[in-house]
């Protein structure tokens, strides 16, 4: 999970398109390969992981008229699933095992129910817990994007970002809407989602032409490596004055200045790696916006994966106990509100909710589908990790939790399937197959191991 | 270290059975009675509690980059993009939450690429090693906010040198070094020195706690001189400096405070239903922000401005789109102007309240809510996993206030909501976009009949927003929540245990200034927790914080 030693940097750039550094040099070097007297050899198409979170529960009577093995049939609001149906594996009702921490280890269901990702034991807060008279804070530990992406680029340094992280509206940060955490473990350190998608495509992609001469390329970039080094030694220095504490808040610090030093001369040459037009800037914020925000989140994404800026992402359809209104579903109460009701009314209008993000999620699926990668598509070599933060919204369940494994995914996972584990299972188990679709086949177990089953990836998942 | 037993000041309220806050035994008052606690043997010496290294918030990084002289449309297009803070005691700037993560980072080097050319020598002419040594000890005192040690010269020279030696003109080696300047922890962080033992702060990290607490940017040249000369080692010294610095227009930057402690800083959007509020203002949550921030910014003005005026002031501040918006008399143009408004009271019936609201009506449980939490700093539970929460079902032709009534009626949601809604009900008078009203949103009167109830000095009915406005400002149990308030903002932590004298320093002042609201920012300074540091690796209790 450490960073390894950092290996001979193999930039991949095309001479036309270049991308600058993250650390916003522009010193992307295309002549370091022939410098280097050797040719990129282009290396099996990697893999890439999405995790995508929705909130509030849904309806576990209804997500399947008829639950089988192969003949299942999708319900009203995974219908417009259906076309995809043969490259999805259904997990219906899998256990989080939340009951198994201590009482004061965790927080409500909703706060542990949107922590999954990071399935570890909460910290001291202020963050009000339902119905109880006491507070918590955030978890102590990583999620599973970060842990799996940091493992991606130590295995491959060409790779700038560990994981992006897009949250589809929000302007404040809390215990609620933040699902992404940077650990180590037994800390707290919460990853703030990018939400403004001309924000997060500006971040990424500094298309520029090359005009500098290679000498100076050269320069500018141990130029760079100087700065980020005196930067790192000062950090040094000042942590041996610093309390415990503090000390180790500044070895993330210490740590994001290796991730500059890393991918100072990131870049691709793959023909997908093309600027892209997301039209004009909108409001963020503006709850009306959901859908055009989500769409430009996907090309992005796309597009990180084509120029492998990074191979893990996590998106979020808001946080957890979202309380958009829905009005253009003609539902006038707040997503969470609706969620605690049990009639008949209250459900339609969680079908109709969840239809209609569901609907608007296969707009990612396309845009995979439509990215050439390697011998296919970027769909192939993706996996999608669907979840949310409960089962069913009335009762806050967590024994009873939907979670869609999408994609070609290199044919790692079980497809056309549902696998229906009644209430058992493990949701953290499920996250260590996805280290195990990404390569890293040593990891038996993630999180804290009560809530896991000891077995290693969740059986049933992987083909 | 020696802990008192005494409670909190900040005292949390149980919902349910558990009804009353953890109180000594006997009266409330008397226990917090701040000369009593300050005659304790705890408050002999100094106690400071926990010093945690702070790094700049966003906001206090933009003001730095600005007062270097960057123009500011500049530094708010270069700084957009920074990561939005993590929320802490219902703040952004706790700070043990502020880190620097791989994305931070990564703006502050994009950040300072594009401004550390903008940095240059005046000697540029000379275009030798001596004047960029020279500027290295100048910027650097400005950007460290206290003189370079040797080595610190040293490692900015070695970056000069190796950008000479490969070809860089003079203005772009010094920029390199500039930028390495800028994205120095001496630079992101309030960096303090902590010793084997308690110890007053040395000169020149006191001038970086009084100018960020004053102007929430760095100290000006005059406050580092005075660091260099000593003159921040003694009271007197410090509280001279205090009133010139108070005597600024930086100090306005203090309203940081006030939007955050409002939430009007998630006043991004108002979202409504256009049916039911056709026609409102394109910009409305533009205006209620600049609403709020003028009419804070003239209380801080006038340096007689007291918790009273925040809370009761029968006037506010609007332009033309405002004023009209509200139905007010007077301003024309697009400059808020002060205009008397019968029956609006303070920040009460602000923006505040449209944050709160839901997209076709009121919401008067956040609303109850939000005083309960943030202006008398009682805990409330978040909603039972097993309740409904909302009023569907109940009476179709009641208002929400008779809904929400019969609601009570169910044990479970007794407890807690009837520390909310009979506050949140008081506010039925204004509507979901900040409007005096008669009628609700079913077209019923309103009625504003409401009730404090587990409360310390406050309990009993109130009936308008009017009676709401003068009972907050004549409780002593809201006063201690808002000196709680500033003290969780200013020191970016909980105020604990270990910090009773310094709150009761800061409540003895605040009392003694007639609750005066810029007195309050002079009191923080005379605080232990203002003047000393921890002891390195103190005992490091992160209770109560994320």
């Amino acid at each position: 999970m450490s960073i390894t030693k950092r290996t001979t940097l193999l930039p991949r750039l095309s001479r036309r398109t270049l991308l600058r550094g993250a650390a916003g040099a522009t010193v992307a070097l295309p002549f370091l390969e022939a410098m280097q007297g050797r040719a990129h050899a282009q290396s099996a198409t990697p893999r890439r992981l999405i995790f995508e979170f929705k909130p509030n529960g849904d309806e576990v009577e209804r997500r399947f008229d008829n639950v089988h093995e192969t003949d299942f049939v999708l319900g009203e609001f995974l219908a417009p699933l259906d076309a995809y149906r043969d490259d999805l594996l259904f997990v219906h009702r899998i256990n989080k095992n939340y009951h198994r921490l201590d009482y004061h280890e965790q927080g409500d269901r909703h706060q542990v129910g949107c922590a999954s990702l990071a399935p570890w034991p909460f910290g001291e807060g202020d963050f009000p817990v339902g119905g109880e008279d006491r507070t918590i804070g955030y978890v102590l530990g990583p999620s599973a994007d970060y842990t799996i992406g940091d493992r991606v680029v130590a295995a491959a340094p060409e790779v700038p970002y560990r994981h992006l992280v897009y949250r589809v509206g929000d302007v404040a940060n809390n215990i609620w809407n933040l699902q992404s955490h940077a650990g180590p473990v037994g800390s707290k350190n919460q990853v703030a989602p990018e939400t403004d998608p001309y924000a997060a495509y500006a971040r990424l992609f500094g298309f520029f032409t090359n005009e500098a001469s290679e000498a100076e390329l050269m320069h500018n970039l141990q130029m760079q490596r100087s700065v980020l080094d005196a930067v790192q030694g000062q950090l040094g220095d000042l942590q041996s004055k610093l309390g415990a504490a503090d000390r180790q808040r500044l070895d993330l610090h210490a740590q994001a200045i290796r991730d500059l030093e890393r991918t100072l001369s990131a870049g691709t040459s793959s023909e997908q790696c093309q600027p892209l037009d997301l039209g004009a800037p909108i409001n963020a914020y503006d709850p009306g916006n959901h859908v055009v925000l989500a769409e430009s989140f996907f090309k992005i994404m796309a597009l990180a994966f084509a120029c492998d800026l990074s191979r893990v992402v996590s998106f979020n359809w808001h946080g957890a106990v979202s309380q958009r209104v829905y009005q253009d579903l003609e539902v006038n109460e707040g997503h969470h509100d609706i969620s605690h009701k049990s009639d008949d009314d209250a459900f339609a209008q969680i079908r109709a909710i969840h239809r209609h993000l569901w609907q608007n999620t296969t707009t990612l699926y396309e845009e995979l589908l439509n990215t050439p990668d390697g011998d296919g598509s970027l769909w192939d070599h993706t996996a999608i990790v669907h979840w949310n933060e409960l089962g069913q919204g009335d009762r806050h369940s967590l024994d009873d939790v939907l979670t869609i494994i999408a994609g070609g995914a290199d044919g790692f996972f079980e497809k056309g399937k549902l696998l229906d584990l009644q209430q058992g299972g493990s949701f953290s188990d499920l996250l260590v197959a996805a280290f195990h679709y990404m390569g890293f086949d040593d990891v038996t177990q993630f999180g804290d191991p009560r809530l896991s089953e000891g077995a290693g990836p969740q059986p049933g998942l992987i083909a | 270290m020696r802990r008192l037993s005494l409670p909190c000041l900040l005292l949390a309220l149980g919902c349910g059975d558990r009804v009353t806050p953890a109180l000594p035994d006997g009266d409330w008052l008397d226990q917090v009675d701040p000369k009593a606690v300050l005659a304790t043997d705890l408050c002999q010496t100094p106690q400071p509690g926990d010093t945690p290294l702070r790094r700049l918030t966003n906001a206090e990084y933009r003001n730095t980059l600005e007062d270097l002289g960057l123009p500011r449309d500049e530094v708010e297009e270069a700084t957009s993009q920074l990561p939005s803070e993590t929320e802490s005691l219902g703040f952004r700037n706790g700070a043990r939450t502020l880190n620097v993560d791989s994305r931070l980072a990564q703006e502050y080097a994009r950040v300072a690429k594009t401004f550390a050319p903008y940095v240059t020598p005046s000697c540029e002419g000379d275009g030798d090693r001596a004047c960029a040594e020279q500027f290295f000890e100048d910027i650097g005192r400005t950007l460290h906010r206290r003189p370079l040690t040797n080595a610190e010269v040293d490692t900015y020279l070695t970056i000069f040198d190796a950008a000479v030696a490969g070809g860089d003109p003079f203005t772009v080696a010094i920029a390199w070094a500039v930028e390495a300047m800028l994205q120095s922890p001496h630079f992101l962080y309030r960096v303090e020195i902590p010793e084997e033992a308690t110890v007053r702060v040395t000169g020149y990290e006191m001038a970086s706690r009084l100018s960020y607490l004053f102007w929430q940017s760095p100290p000006d040249d005059e406050l580092l001189a005075a660091a260099a000369a000593g003159e921040l080692d003694t009271d007197e010294g410090v509280e001279l400096q205090v009133r010139r610095l108070l005597s600024s227009g930086r100090a306005l930057r203090v309203y940081e405070f006030f939007e955050q402690w409002l939430d009007l800083d998630e006043l991004q959007v108002i979202d409504r239903d256009p049916t039911l509020y056709p026609d409102l203002p394109g910009n409305l949550a533009l205006l209620l922000r600049a609403e709020n921030r003028a009419f804070i910014e003239d209380l801080l003005r006038h340096g007689d401005s007291t918790l009273e005026d925040l809370l009761t002031a029968e006037h506010t501040y609007a332009n033309a789109a405002l004023a009209e918006h509200y139905g007010l008399e007077g301003p024309e143009g697009d400059v808020f102007e002060r205009v008397e408004a019968n029956g609006r009271r303070g920040i009460l019936t602000q923006g505040m309240l449209a944050v709160q609201d839901a997209p076709t009506r009121t919401s008067i449980v956040r609303r109850g809510l939000k005083l309960r939490t943030d202006f008398l700093c009682h805990t409330v539970p978040a909603p039972p996993d097993d309740v409904d929460l909302t009023l569907a079902g109940i009476g179709e032709d009641l208002t929400q206030a008779e809904r929400l009534a019969q609601h009570r009626d169910h044990a479970s949601c007794v407890g807690c909501h009837q520390v909310m809604d009979p506050l949140g009900v008081v506010f039925e008078s204004f509507d979901a976009v900040g409007r005096f009203r008669t009628h609700d949103e079913y077209g019923a009167p309103v009625v504003t009949n409401g009730e404090f109830a587990r409360t310390m000095d406050l309990d009993g009915p109130v009936d308008s927003v009017d009676a709401l406005a003068l009972a907050l400002a004549g409780s002593r149990e809201v006063e201690q929540c808002y000196l709680v308030q500033n003290f969780r903002f200013f020191f970016g932590r909980e105020a604990k245990a270990a910090d009773l004298c310094s709150q009761a320093q800061l409540t003895q002042h605040f009392q003694d200034s007639g609750q005066n609201l810029v007195e309050l920012f002079v009191g923080i300074a005379k605080t232990d927790a203002f003047l000393y540091k921890a002891a390195k690796d103190v005992a490091d209790d992160e209770g109560g914080e994320p």
